[in-house]
């Protein structure tokens, strides 16, 4: 395995992570870029290799994703007990039931690769961004997904189905006949809103709350909550504009996939940053896992970074860093709890049998608390989603961190969920994701620096500060145009410019061209 | 169960870098060779459908798309892998030791169900090279060290017995799956694409 890693980039990207020394290779050249691996991180590497950018990716992990990664059972405990930049207050216990004689702590551990754990779990919107860039971009052929079983409430201390279908609301037992005509007709009448801008609602509820605007429909309690809780995912204060479209943004995700508006990727959302990276690989970009940086520094009179890793000097023109990784010399700013995540395992689905037909697949619930200031959100995962062996059930709980302990943060929300009624619980963790509190590098230094994970359901904020950085790095590139299929790409005869030309998109065309230059000067061993 | 099984079957190729990973796909796929060493763009696996026991199945082989080279391929090139095949070079020792590597990583990444009885095929590349320093002796023991791997010896460049070593990898592949009477783990999955992403307008309610 050689170890001949050019030195210069257009762009470096750079994973977070400790700071580790390897002996791997020693330097990048041309017009190159520099990246770490988290989702974010992944597709600023992928667009910028897409549209022919030299661009080395390193990551001091030795798995791919950082924060947004998916770890084995093993993995996932050694990471809670190191004190990792931007994962710490980790956390996790064994409660050994003697009536769970199935599911021991060994038996567990066995299965330990057979578990696929979410440091940051999401669904996404079957309409929403992600969906949208991965059919756009062709990524998605890197990844398969599973439709959500049910979304879920919280209601007069019970879990319940919320219907997402026409004939779900139908079928369902949970709402009376009168409560079903009118689940229908506010429905409608969200999914028409901003059509007819003179409409009188949009008049009358301009500059109020959505949950006025809800209270004047003259819903029943039940239907309040389902559409507060559930379906627009509003607060008390959250305004009418806001929470139509949050309506409207769940409505238009239904009858894509399967019976509600979410997919869940495969294996975990760890999979997600693997795709882009894959694609980024594709075209040329090189990966580097297990690989610190040991400082980045402007040279003189070049516009150049040089960026020191693992004794070697590496020169790229831009740089992309995950928050935890841009050297302090660079950024000024603490890091302070962001995310308070949960993750319990347990031999029994939430809500039974009637949740969880078949075995279970993947539960989405949102929580708030009495005086509704606080939310989190609940995924429940069974074996279907290719995380957890078959008869456990994970659930990953999610919620601002509003200190630097995740299990007092998330304790309104256990309480409620496994007081009564509990599922066997047979593990739990927990742990903060830490983030800076601002991520401005220095002014003119080409250095980018990528928000950390924010507290959303879907990838819409990631996937617009990744379009933001390209956007700042290559200003009127496209941003992931599609990737042809392997069949469009016609090779045509022994030549080693082996690959017709003329079948080539202009893009790529032009991106052969500097490749074949790239790989003349790279000296790569025959 | 026959309904059950899957008619795509999927390959993934690994080993050392330039031992001809992608040339061996390239033969067998395209009947095409190219001597000069270097990166593949937009193209990262590539599919053929074969025939096996009278039944037709896609098989999509998956290249490394160059993550090997530092080591840095991730756990998700590995799902749902039905055939592993391990290349070395017939003049790289190094690559033929670093074979007992890939074999082990695979194992763990991919974790098969039943990984002692997991399809693996060995070809010892480039034979048509003048250097050979791996004798065929050497490379059979270590396949039959290994549960009797099949082992064939290959140029891609001459396209010599690159046909027959994958006609073996989609008959065992096949096979793995008729022996575990293979239900499918994963039911219900379900790929993106804009075919079936019908366009969303406010006709779309499906309440």
């Amino acid at each position: 395995m050689s170890d001949d890693l050019p030195d210069q980039f257009d762009l470096v990207v750079i994973g977070t992570g400790k700071k580790k020394s390897f002996n791997t290779p020693s330097t990048l050249h041309d017009d190159s870029l520099l990246l770490l691996l988290g989702f974010t991180e992944s597709c600023i590497a992928a667009a910028a290799s897409r549209i022919g950018k030299t661009v080395l990716h390193i990551d001091p992990n030795e798995y791919y994703g950082d924060v947004w990664s998916s770890f084995s059972l093993d993995a996932f405990n050694n990471l809670l007990e190191q004190s990792n930049t931007m994962v710490r207050n980790g956390s996790f216990v064994w409660h050994e039931a003697s009536d769970n004689a199935d599911w021991t702590r060994e038996k567990l551990l066995e299965k330990s690769r057979r578990f696929s754990l979410d440091l940051s779990p999401r669904v996404a919107y079957s309409a929403g961004e992600l969906v949208k860039l991965l059919i756009k971009s062709n990524i998605c052929r890197y990844a398969e997904f599973r439709a959500l079983d049910h979304v879920c409430m919280w209601y007069n201390n019970e879990l319940v189905s919320v219907p997402c279908s026409r004939s779900d609301v139908f079928n369902t037992k949970t709402l009376s006949i009168v409560e079903k005509r009118l689940l229908m007709k506010f429905l409608t009448t969200c999914n028409d809103y901003g059509e007819d801008k003179c409409n009188e609602d949009s008049l009358e509820f301009r500059g109020r709350t959505f949950l006025e605007y809800l209270k004047a429909q003259r819903v029943t309690d039940k239907i309040a909550t389902c559409v507060m809780q559930a379906i627009a995912m509003c607060t008390h204060d959250t305004s009418f504009e806001e929470g139509m479209q949050r309506t409207q943004r769940f409505l238009g995700s239904l009858g894509r996939y399967g019976n509600t508006p979410f997919l869940f990727p495969m294996y975990g959302c760890g999979e997600l940053p693997q795709c882009f990276c894959r694609l980024c690989a594709v075209y040329g970009g090189i990966y580097c896992l297990k690989r610190g940086v040991d400082d980045i520094s402007v040279e003189a009179n070049f516009s150049d970074l040089l960026v020191s890793s693992a004794g070697k000097t590496l020169r790229a023109k831009q740089v992309v860093c995950a928050p935890g990784q841009v050297p302090a010399a660079h950024l000024h700013s603490e890091l302070r709890a962001h995310i308070s995540r949960g993750l319990l395992i347990a031999t029994s689905p939430l809500g039974g049998e009637d949740l969880n037909k078949g075995g279970g697949g993947v539960n989405l619930l949102r929580l708030l608390t009495s005086d509704g200031q606080r939310e989190a959100f609940l995924i429940q995962l069974s074996h279907y989603s290719g995380t957890c062996p078959e008869g456990l059930y994970l659930f990953h709980l999610t919620t601002q961190a509003i200190s630097e302990d995740p299990a007092a943060d998330l304790a309104p929300f256990t309480e409620l969920l496994f007081g009564v009624q509990a599922p066997q619980l047979i593990y739990s963790a927990y742990f903060t994701i830490a983030a800076q509190a601002a991520t401005n590098t220095a002014p003119n230094t080409p250095i980018y620096c990528t928000a950390p994970p924010s507290y959303e359901l879907d990838y819409d904020a990631a996937i617009a500060n990744a379009q933001e950085i390209f956007g700042k790095l290559y200003a009127d590139a496209e941003f992931l145009p599609r990737a042809p299929d392997p069949e469009e790409i016609v090779v045509d005869g022994e030549d080693p410019s082996a690959l017709n030309e003329h079948s080539l998109p202009e893009d790529l065309r032009a991106q052969l061209h500097d490749l074949e230059h790239a790989a003349q000067d790279m000296d790569i061993a025959e | 169960m026959a309904n059950r099984k899957k008619s795509l079957l999927k390959v993934i190729i690994l080993g050392d870098s330039s031992v001809g990973k992608t040339s061996l796909m390239n033969q067998y796929v395209n009947k095409r060779f190219s001597n000069q060493y270097k990166a593949t763009i937009g193209a990262d696996f590539c599919t053929k459908e074969v025939v096996v026991n009278d039944r037709v199945v896609t098989m999509q082989i998956w290249d490394t798309a160059g993550q090997e080279r530092f080591q840095s391929l991730g756990v998700a090139f590995y799902r749902g892998a039905d055939c592993c095949v391990l290349v070395y070079d017939v003049t790289a020792p190094n690559s033929f030791k670093n074979l007992d590597s890939w074999r082990d990583e695979f194992l763990i990444q991919a974790s098969p169900r039943d990984p002692e009885h997991f399809p693996f095929v060995v070809l010892g590349n480039k034979v048509d090279l003048d250097n050979r320093q791996v004798s065929t002796r050497r490379a059979q023991q270590w396949c039959q060290s290994k549960n009797d791997i099949p082992y064939y010896e290959t140029s891609a460049k001459e396209g010599i017995n690159v046909e027959m070593a994958f006609q073996t990898i989609a008959k065992n592949a096949l096979e793995q799956e008729t022996e575990a009477e293979l239900i499918n783990d994963f039911p219900d999955q379900i790929r993106l694409n804009s075919d079936n992403n019908r366009p969303g307008n406010a006709d779309n309610c499906q309440c």
